[in-house]
This record gives C-alpha cells, sequence and structure tokens, in this order.
C-alpha cells in the first residue's frame, strides 16, 4: 500500500476548497493558489520519481480485497500525466493576473482551476473503471464552470452546446460501464483485462468498448465528434484556455491509451483508430488553415494532434505508443505555450482575428520570438521537441509499413508550418497596412518569464530526447503488458521490481 | 419484465434525442435528463431484476436476488446528473437574462464583424454583471 498517489489526488481538493473558502477580494488568494500549485508540482515529481522505476503503486481503499475495494494505481504513465498537469497548472496560476485578465474571472477561476486539476489526477491515478468515470464528471463540472468565468454573452452561448455534447458523452460513457459490469461483474481494470482475454470478445462486449471509444473520442477531439472544441476555446479566458488546450482534450487521450491496452487490443478498435487518427490530422489542420481567428485555428490544430497521437495509440507495438506518448508530451507544453501567446497577442491587438492585427502591437518582449519557437516546434523543424516526436512517429509507422499513415503526417505537418507561417505573417510581420496608429492594447500585459519556461521545457525536451524516449519506451511497455498491471492491481499492494511501499 | 424495460429505454432514447435536438435551451435539457434516465435503466438491468430486497438472508435463492453494485452505481449517476441539470437550468436562466432569448445559435466564427466594445470587454474579463 502506498498513499503516495492518493495524497498527489487529495492535494489540489484541499487547496481548491480553500481557495474558495477565502473571503471575497481577499489579497492572499493568488499567492496562495501559486504556493499550492508549486506544492503540487512537487508532489508530481515525487511521484514520477517512484513510478519512474516500473513499480505500480497502489492504493486499496479501506484496505478492502482487490476486486471490491476501489483500487488507485500509480505506472509509469499515471506518474507522467500528474506531473504535466501539475506542471502546466502552476503555469496557468502564475500567468493569471487580476490586471490583465479582469479581478473577477481571476477570483472566480481560481478553485476552478484546482477543482479541474483535482478530477484530472482522479482520472490518471484511478485503477477503476467506474472512479475514471467519476473523475470525468468532476473534470467536467469545473470545466463547465470555467467557461462561464467570463459571464459575456460568448460564453454563456458557448457553455450550452459544449455541456451537452460533454452530457451524451457521459451517457455513453456510462452505458459502456454498465454494459462491462453486466458481463465480467467487475470494474477493476486489471480485472476486467484479465476477464477479457478469456476468448474473443462478444458482441455485447464490443458494444461497450465502442460506447467507450465514442466517449473518449469526444473527449479528446477525434474527427467526426470535434465540432464542440474549436467553438468552446476562444470564448475561454486566456491562461485558462491554454491549461484547457493541453490537459482537457488529453483527458480523452489519456483514457484511450489506459483502456485500449487493457480492454480493447483484440477488438477492431484499434485499427479504426488508426483510420481516424489519419482523419483528425488531415481534416484538422485544413481546418486550421481557413481559419482567421487565432484561438480557432489554435484549436483545430489540437484536433490535427490529437489524431498523430490516436494513430501512434492505435498501431499498439512498443514503438508506435512510446511515439504517442512522445507525442503528446511535446504537444501538452507547446499546444499551452502557443495558447498563453495567443491571450497575449489578442490583448494586444485588442481583437481575436488575424486580419486586425498589426505588428507594431504584437511585438515586444520577446513574444515574437516565443511563438516562433513553439510554431516551429509544432510543425516538426529539426531542432526542436516537435521534430523528435514526429520523427518517432515516422519511424514506428515505416517499421509496420503503414505507408497511408506516414504519407498522411507528412501532409499534415506540411499544412500545419503552412498555417503557422499565416499567423506569423499576419500577426508579426506586418500585412502592408503599417503606418497605422498602434493604440488598442486591453488590459496590462502578462509576464512572459512563466511561458519562457515552458519554452525551455521543450527546448530541453528536444536536448535530452534519448533518455526521454527511452522512458516513453518504458511507459509503452508498461501499458501494454496487460498481466503486470492486472496483478498489480488486483494485489492491492502495488508490484515488483524495487522495493514495495510502505 | 425485461421487454417492458426494453420499451422504456427505447421510448426514452427516442424522445431523448428527439428533445436534444431541438434549438431550444429547455428542450435540450429535457432530452439530456430523458437520455440520463434511459442509461440509468440499462445499468440496472445489467444488475439482473428483482423485487426483493439484495440483502442475503435465509430461504431466498441468491439468483432471485439483484446485484446491488448497479444500484450503486445508478445512484451515483442520479447524484451527479441531478447536479448537472441544476447547473443546465441555472445556465438556462443566466443565458436567457445574458442573451435576451432561449436558442442556441452558433458563436460568431471571427471578430471581424463583431462591436470592438464587446471584444474588448471579453477580452478583460470585464463581461456580464458582478455577482
Amino acid at each position: 500500500m502506498s498513499s503516495l498517489p492518493v495524497l498527489t489526488w487529495l492535494l489540489p481538493g484541499a487547496a481548491g476548497l480553500a481557495l474558495w473558502l477565502l473571503p471575497r477580494g481577499s489579497a492572499r488568494q493568488l499567492p496562495l493558489a501559486r504556493v499550492l500549485a508549486s506544492a503540487q508540482l512537487v508532489l508530481a515529481v515525487v511521484l514520477l520519481r517512484a513510478t519512474a522505476s516500473g513499480e505500480i503503486l497502489v492504493h486499496a481503499f479501506g484496505d478492502w480485497p482487490a476486486p471490491f475495494g476501489i483500487a488507485i494505481a500509480a505506472d509509469r504513465l499515471s506518474g507522467l500525466f500528474v506531473l504535466l498537469q501539475a506542471a502546466l497548472l502552476s503555469v496557468t496560476v502564475w500567468v493569471l493576473r487580476p490586471a490583465a485578465h479582469g479581478e473577477r474571472t481571476v477570483r472566480r477561476a481560481l478553485p476552478l482551476l484546482f477543482l479541474l486539476s483535482f478530477g484530472l489526477n482522479l482520472a490518471f491515478l484511478t485503477g477503476d473503471l467506474f472512479n475514471l468515470f467519476v473523475a470525468f464528471e468532476v473534470v467536467l463540472l469545473a470545466s463547465y464552470l470555467l467557461i462561464q468565468v467570463p459571464g459575456t454573452e460568448r460564453s454563456v452561448g458557448a457553455a450550452f452546446p459544449n455541456v451537452a455534447i460533454n452530457l451524451l458523452a457521459s451517457v455513453f460513457f456510462f452505458v459502456g460501464v454498465g454494459l462491462l459490469y453486466g458481463q465480467f461483474g467487475t470494474l477493476n481494470l486489471g480485472d476486467l483485462a484479465l476477464g477479457l482475454q478469456n476468448g474473443p470478445p462478444a458482441t455485447l462486449t464490443l458494444v461497450a468498448c465502442g460506447l467507450l471509444t465514442v466517449a473518449f473520442g469526444i473527449k479528446a477531439g477525434l474527427v467526426p465528434l470535434m465540432f464542440w472544441l474549436p467553438a468552446t476555446y476562444p470564448t475561454l479566458s486566456g491562461p485558462v484556455a491554454a491549461l484547457f488546450a493541453g490537459m482537457m482534450t488529453k483527458l480523452g487521450v489519456f483514457a484511450l491509451l489506459r483502456t485500449v491496452p487493457l480492454l480493447m487490443a483484440d477488438t477492431p478498435i484499434p485499427g479504426l483508430l488508426v483510420w481516424i487518427g489519419v482523419g483528425s490530422a488531415l481534416l484538422g489542420v485544413l481546418a486550421a488553415l481557413s481559419e482567421y481567428e487565432v484561438r480557432r485555428l489554435l484549436g483545430f490544430h489540437i484536433v490535427s494532434q490529437v489524431g498523430y497521437m490516436v494513430l501512434g495509440l492505435g498501431l499498439l507495438t512498443v514503438g508506435s505508443v512510446a511515439a504517442a506518448i512522445f507525442y503528446l508530451t511535446h504537444h501538452i507544453v507547446v499546444k499551452a505555450v502557443l495558447f498563453f501567446v495567443a491571450d497575449e497577442l489578442e490583448r494586444r491587438n485588442g481583437s481575436r482575428d488575424l486580419r486586425s492585427m498589426l505588428p507594431e502591437r504584437s511585438q515586444g518582449g520577446g513574444l515574437a520570438l516565443i511563438f516562433l519557437l513553439a510554431a516551429f516546434s509544432l510543425a516538426g523543424i529539426p531542432p526542436l521537441s516537435g521534430f523528435f516526436a514526429k520523427l518517432g512517429l515516422f519511424r514506428a509507422t515505416l517499421g509496420l509499413d503503414a505507408w497511408f499513415a506516414l504519407g498522411a503526417l507528412a501532409i499534415a505537418s506540411f499544412f500545419t508550418l503552412g498555417s503557422m507561417l499565416k499567423v506569423w505573417r499576419l500577426a508579426f510581420h506586418g500585412n502592408g497596412s503599417s503606418g497605422a496608429s498602434a493604440a488598442p492594447r486591453v488590459g496590462a500585459s502578462v509576464g512572459l518569464a512563466p511561458i519562457w519556461m515552458l519554452v525551455a521545457a521543450s527546448v530541453l525536451m528536444a536536448l535530452a530526447a534519448g533518455p526521454i524516449y527511452e522512458f516513453a519506451e518504458a511507459t509503452a511497455e508498461q501499458i501494454l503488458n496487460v498481466e503486470d498491471y492486472s496483478a498489480a492491481v488486483l494485489s492491492g499492494r502495488g508490484s515488483a521490481p524495487g522495493a514495495e511501499g510502505p | 419484465m425485461t421487454p417492458v424495460l426494453v420499451l422504456a429505454v427505447g421510448l426514452l432514447t427516442a424522445v431523448g434525442i428527439y428533445l436534444l435536438l431541438a434549438r431550444r435551451v429547455f428542450s435540450v435539457i429535457l432530452g439530456v435528463s430523458l437520455l440520463t434516465h434511459a442509461a440509468n435503466l440499462v445499468v440496472l438491468a445489467t444488475g439482473g431484476w428483482s423485487a426483493k430486497a439484495p440483502i442475503v438472508v435465509d430461504g431466498v435463492e441468491r439468483a432471485a436476488l439483484a446485484d446491488p453494485v448497479p444500484q450503486a452505481l445508478v445512484l451515483t449517476a442520479i447524484v451527479i446528473s441531478m447536479a448537472v441539470t441544476l447547473y443546465l437550468l441555472a445556465t438556462f436562466s443566466a443565458g436567457a437574462r445574458v442573451l435576451g432569448r432561449d436558442e442556441i445559435r452558433p458563436a460568431a466564427a471571427g471578430d471581424a464583424d463583431r462591436d470592438p466594445d464587446s471584444v474588448r470587454r471579453e477580452l478583460t474579463g470585464d463581461g456580464g454583471r458582478e455577482s
């Protein structure tokens, strides 16, 4: 039994509650939030170090024996996601400033951000399918409220379709969970995986897995199900949108990474995911090419890049899943940077539309350089992290002779560069109409230091691509090794290699 | 009992989807609630259907009992869906107040043809009223 994962999970919940209970207008709220977010980051680093050895930390609540009690299980994948989430939350909290984003927005958003983080951590750490459903609901409630925080006409209008589609996903998820329980009499992920290995999947199992995949696909923004995503993200308050862009769709990808190897390896779903990935990668980037609103454009890029990851997962080899995990790590960091830049860009120009942006307003403080590094990294230009991410995926597809996938990814990368250059040309380089006054600036500028930290992380990821890739491979091996995970979760006290938890 | 259950699930799903596709916000809320009910019935059915309490007592065969776990799951789901429905109704009334309508319309795709003042208020987080 190990209490470290439980502690990591509960800290943001307690933090959110504390921030919410502070008297309104308290000057201590923001500093306290920054301290708490940093504390969570430290815990997340400790957790990642504990899981990096390959040990699966398991906590069974109330010491109930495994298939009956509820298990919290932390493997390498959980450790990685918790760390990424904690890092992104810290940067978001450091970027949020009352002078820039409105005093009311900051006051309302802070407790909700920690509630979101609480739900995300539970999703990453749970070893129980129904608990995953509950975690999704916690995350969704926090996200619904965060969408409404700006309180503007647009955010209220955008909230509703988003809630409706997510509720539909929840219904699918819930029915899928129920059907799986009906057949196997268990909700423990390890136990379910063992039950599914007993023979070819029955029709009802296929239906249940299909329902789960649709539910996760809606959250991840995969191609036929992604229309809510670019409509919602532009209405969020800037730094919150960066956290959403980094983590929310990746919750869907995480759920797929966790459940596909465990539950769906023998179904046609991985093969389907490859095609969905190809479709997402291409259609997302094509839609992005035609957009002029910065954050809508970036939203369609998320759809495109989630396609890359799902494609890697669908191929289900150690190499391809490792590539997907590396891609995801790179993407979370770089995409958040781009959304932070978009927020600052929009407020410097007083507009969300690229066509009404002026380079005289946009430039300054190194914003252009940050954008250029992140955009080139996203497109996969060699010395940056995106290059290694794409290289890994290309190598994995080559090894499997998946030529169509390779071609689709190459074309999508080309268009990614094209649409990033469009943003560069219109926002930073000038569109020939220079000489106009450089007046609009809405709200104060944010400090760019936390964003530079993320850029540095992205560059470091490129410099340390070797070790990080090895970690991704170890993670992929661990999630594809169903027996070890099942044994660890069912034993209720974690697994070898390494000493057992206290 | 099963045919009745199947019919109920089918009917709830059909009506729920019909309402979900409406443009009026209130219809969508009703549709989502009905769909949730349909899902609850499906999950309840997976645990078997029994009029007896799920308590193991002498003299009652195990096969005659319903599995309590799906009932616990459904209970959790009901609590969650109640919270979400409350949130939706609050959004509905706020939306009717802020937007002055109860219809879902696609958000504008760009800022080009929008009032610069409202864009400015959105960017500074200064929209709506204090509450």
